[in-house]
């Protein structure tokens, strides 16, 4: 059984508005096994970034950790260091690729100045390093260093994206974070940065966590998958146990609703609704407004967290019995 | 503009008109900032209003001992010619108050006509025209012209008047907002619905009040405070270079005597302090209420409101430092 | 590209200058009437020695310089030229009330003193504003934020020479630190020499004017660099650095730097509004600078005097508008690659 990378033990993280405290991780705990690729599915303000941006320890006013922990590499307790010890793990030990990488480079700087702006701040001079990046460069696919001396906006979308890449790994990280990693390219491109992360991920033995809102591409990637919803994680598991058997609703709905060969005479399902928003917290279950298969109960009374695997778990009080109500709901 | 159907006519009905001026000021109360410039303003203003009614002697009045510090019967002393300081405070008020909102109304107003036509006739020989007449006041200083104007009409004993101030101040303090709005127009211009407003035909008069404006009402409003900082700026400066008329009582007018009764080499710091202090207040409220729609305007520049953020804070029961720690953001 | 754009402002601003310069010739010429007895029924009521004695001399000058044609017959068009051949050479004739000394003179010992305060406080005020403007963007929304910004403002609202005036009674006549006024003391040093006593005179007897100066420029440097920075630390890029562990002083430096930068074309614009600024303080202060000398040609109705500073006034705010300009040339090349948008 692989080790522990990331600890995240009842985590509750919220923001402070105008309307009081607004939770948006609820008591969310998972771990994330070492080596391998996790992907974080969920739609937008499940609040799949923000537990990614926790594990960096990067919260800022209004955000604030109520409480929980989070344990990285065994040894760091995140949520409890100082800024400057933060500071030195942050690319070192754990890294991140953020959302939309294309406006994280600096667009008055040239590529090698970004990358020495992040030596700099570790002591370590560009000139005298220049090894490193090369080799960096490599790694993602950019042979021509000519990429080096351009200013982003000179560079197309993908190879924007492999320079962030190459930076978030330039300290060798073991803990690689990516945040909707292949949103915005076209379809190609993506084929070819999803092929470069898993041949990454394979010579560098990272350990790679995934978000994206595209399920279908996490699973083509993942090892494990974790599902979330309304600030909560409500399934995870190996991603041939989503697949085949899925232990939460959401999951199989999100999963059904995926165009496959197999299912292209049926109508495709539709999940009713939209996501209230976390203001009006639903009382019981967090998905139980737009579940198909919620009863009373389950509206009334938030559901147990079932743990079957050291990385595996859901949250569903009416399984299996809503397997059984799958024919009768989309037949 | 929404178009209800009356009976079987089509009545066009203004709701936007009030919209987004409403929304504006609504913003604007919201900001802390804002509202202590609002409150300071009207205290001066209804300071200025009891001197309509109300003054403790006659500030014209030279009949009291001279060069007197404050005392419970003089709340400021007198000057140098007898007056009773205070007394002038309350009526000063008003043409200082008045000459620098009536500059920020008319200047803003010419901003507007020349900044607008500008832009929406960019590039022709008008703009061009138009553009050079608002570099030439732009680089020019405004004050500059004054006082030389000023000079030449004080050899036939002519001196400025409130309107010829006024006048000459508005005239002088709009080439700023004239430039930026050109600029605004511009780029208003370039989005499609100006265009397409434009293809169909709408009139330039229509497209300016009922889109140009009400979208760049946020500069509009705040260049409006700036202008009058420069009317008020402007009127001090005219008086204390002697060059305002001397009939009247205004804070002008007691900084001028108060400059040439050398007050402040004399120790007759209540003569003009009061007078300069009052001034200060005027525009520093309008400085305040600017830098509200500043950050209506840009959301960006906006500030959360940290003691709200740490009340609700213990509330949580968390304590300070952790949020001090994490500030830069 | 550069040289066309050099010369293209420059030519602009020439024409900017002379429309100043006419301003100051077709004014006087727009006063009706028997003007030029008013004038000198309006000096002769004033001190009769100071300009008594060359009346005749007197009303020729300003029949020349005014143009008051029912004096003085020849067209428009030559005066105009007349106006401009002699502004030129900067002759604009004897000051009337410091006759017979030429106003050139006057405007040549006058303006180093007026720039010797003035650039030192733009200079000062820049340094200290652009630090303090950075130091409230860090703590913004806190008391230190509103405490610096309110402070600042509020010295720049405060009509200038009421601060200079204040800053005069307490600090020279009440405290005696520093002396009321003059630009040197003129009780041991009859006139300037190169010693080091009377730089450090010189030096003692500005520290006022240009206090009043600093604390009046202060608040646009701080405004200006506290709204640069505060966008540019919420951008993406300075997330990004801050997630690689760059530390948040270093990102504070990048952002002061980014920010830093449009206001350097500021700087020549401030000098030139300084130089008004210094025309309000300097009669306070006893400075004998233009501004001293401008105040002087007001009261007295000394036109020649009046038009020579004037002259100067338009030609230094012409020049650092032009400067910055160039300045701004300067910075802006950075984006003028070409612009290809990322496929």
């Amino acid at each position: 059984m692989a080790d522990v990378a990331i600890s995240v033990k009842n985590l509750n993280v919220g923001y402070i508005s105008d309307f009081g405290l607004l939770r948006v991780l609820r008591n969310v705990s998972i771990d994330i096994p070492e080596g391998k690729i996790t992907g974080i599915a969920g739609e937008s303000g499940s609040g799949k970034s923000t537990l990614a941006t926790s594990i960096m320890g990067f919260i800022n006013p209004p955000m604030l950790v109520e409480s929980g922990s989070i344990i990285v590499d065994d040894k760091y307790e995140i949520l409890s260091m100082p800024k400057d010890e933060l500071n030195k793990i942050r690319g070192k030990v754990i890294s991140y690729v953020p959302q939309a990488a294309q406006n994280s480079l600096n667009p008055i700087r040239k590529v090698k100045e970004t990358f020495a702006d992040i030596l700099k701040s570790r002591g370590m001079d560009y000139y005298a390093n220049t090894d490193i990046v090369y080799k960096a460069l490599e790694d993602v696919g950019l042979t021509d260093r000519q990429v080096l001396d351009m200013y982003p906006f000179q560079l197309s979308g993908g190879m924007k994206q492999r320079v962030v890449i190459a930076i978030s790994l330039i300290l060798n990280p073991k803990i690689l974070i990516m945040d909707e990693p292949t949103t915005g390219l076209d379809v190609i491109v993506q084929y070819e940065i999803l092929k470069l992360i898993k041949k990454l991920q394979k010579e560098k033995n990272l350990t790679l966590v995934i978000i994206s809102h595209d399920i279908a591409m996490l699973f083509q990637i993942s090892d494990y998958i974790a599902v979330m919803y309304g600030g909560q994680i409500v399934e995870y598991g190996k991603y041939i146990t989503l697949l085949k058997e899925s232990y939460h609703p959401y999951t199989y709905l999100l999963l059904s609703s995926v165009p496959t060969v197999s299912s292209r005479r049926k109508k495709l399902p539709r999940i009713p609704g939209d996501f209230e928003g976390f203001i009006r917290y639903p009382k019981g279950c967090v998905f139980s407004a737009r579940c198909p298969f919620a009863t009373i109960t389950c509206k009334e009374n938030p559901p147990e967290t079932i743990v079957y695997d050291k990385f595996g778990f859901y949250k569903c009080s009416r399984y299996p019995q809503w397997r059984n109500e799958v024919s009768k709901a989309y037949e | 503009m929404a178009q209800r159907k009356l009976g079987i006519f089509n009545v066009n009905i203004r709701i936007d008109k009030y919209g987004p001026f409403y929304n504006l000021l609504q913003g604007i109360w919201e900001q802390k900032v804002a509202r202590v410039g609002l409150y300071i303003l009207l205290a001066i203003i209804i300071f200025s209003l009891i001197g309509v009614f109300y003054t403790p002697y006659n500030p014209a009045s030279t009949q009291f001992p001279r060069d007197l510090p404050p005392s419970p019967q003089h709340l400021l002393g007198t000057d140098d010619y007898g007056h009773d300081i205070f007394s002038q405070l309350l009526v000063g008020g008003f043409p200082v108050i008045g000459v620098g909102l009536l500059t920020g109304l008319i200047g803003t107003l010419i901003a507007i006509l020349v900044g607008v036509t500008a832009g929406l006739y960019a590039d022709t020989l008008i703009d061009r025209i138009l553009s050079g007449i608002t570099q030439i006041f732009l680089i020019i200083p405004g004050i500059l012209i004054i006082e030389l104007i000023g000079a030449y009409l004080g050899a036939v004993q002519i001196k400025l008047g409130y309107l010829t101030i006024l006048l000459a101040l508005s005239t002088t303090g709009w080439a700023w907002g004239a430039r930026v709005l050109r600029s605004l127009v511009l780029s208003l211009r370039r989005r499609e619905y100006i265009l397409s407003s434009e293809l169909v035909g709408e009139s330039k008069f229509s497209i300016i009040f009922r889109q140009i404006i009400p979208n760049n009402l946020p500069f509009i409003a705040s260049n409006f405070f700036f202008t009058a900082i420069y009317g008020i700026t402007g009127f001090t400066f005219i008086y204390y270079f002697g060059l305002g008329s001397l009939t009247q009582i205004n804070w002008g007018t007691m900084l001028y005597w108060s400059l040439g009764g050398e007050a402040y080499l004399r120790g007759l710091w209540w003569w003009y302090i009061p007078p300069g202090l009052m001034i200060g207040l005027v525009a520093f409220s309008f400085a305040l209420i600017n830098i509200g729609i500043d950050r209506v305007a840009n959301p960006r520049l906006r500030v959360w409101d940290v003691k709200k953020y740490k009340k609700q804070l213990e509330k949580i029961g968390k304590k300070e430092e952790e949020a001090e720690v994490k500030w830069q953001m | 590209m550069r040289k066309d754009y050099l010369i293209k402002r420059g030519i602009y601003y020439i024409i900017v200058w002379f429309v100043g310069i006419t301003i100051d010739f077709i004014l006087p010429r727009l006063i009706p009437g028997n003007v030029l007895g008013s004038i000198i029924l309006g000096r002769i009521g004033g001190n009769l020695s100071a300009y008594g004695q060359n009346v005749q001399q007197e009303i020729e000058i300003l029949v020349q310089q005014l143009g008051l044609s029912q004096y003085y017959h020849t067209p428009l068009y030559i005066q105009y030229f007349d106006y401009l051949k002699e502004i030129i050479r900067l002759n604009f004739g004897p000051s009337l009330t410091e006759f017979p000394v030429a106003v050139g003179t006057i405007i040549a010992e006058a303006a180093p003193w007026t720039f010797g305060i003035v650039i030192p406080a733009v200079v000062a005020s820049f340094f200290i504003g652009n630090l303090l403007g950075r130091f409230a963007a860090l703590a913004r929304g806190t008391i230190k934020d509103y405490a610096i910004l309110g402070l600042t403002m509020f010295l720049y609202t405060f009509p200038v020479f009421v601060t200079g005036e204040i800053l005069i009674e307490f600090l020279a006549v009440d405290l005696h630190i520093f002396p009321t006024g003059g630009q040197y003391n003129t009780f041991v040093f009859l006139k300037p020499t190169l010693s080091l006593p009377f730089v450090w005179s010189v030096i003692y007897h500005a520290i006022l004017p240009v206090s009043t100066l600093i604390l009046f420029s202060l608040a646009g440097w701080i405004i200006g660099m506290r709204n640069n920075m505060i966008p540019i630390l919420q951008e993406d890029y300075m997330n990004y650095y801050r997630l690689m562990g760059v530390s948040e002083r270093e990102i504070s430096n990048k952002a002061y730097r980014l920010a830093l930068l449009p206001n350097f074309t500021s700087f020549s614009i401030a000098l030139g509004y300084s130089v008004l600024g210094a025309v309000a303080i300097e009669y306070l202060f006893n400075y004998a600078g233009l501004g001293y000398y401008f105040n002087q040609a007001i009261t007295g109705l000394d036109y020649p005097l009046l038009n020579g500073i004037f002259f100067m006034l338009v030609t230094a705010m012409v020049l650092s508008n032009f400067v910055a300009d160039i300045v701004y040339g300067i910075i802006d090349p950075r984006t003028s690659h070409e612009e290809t948008e990322g496929v």
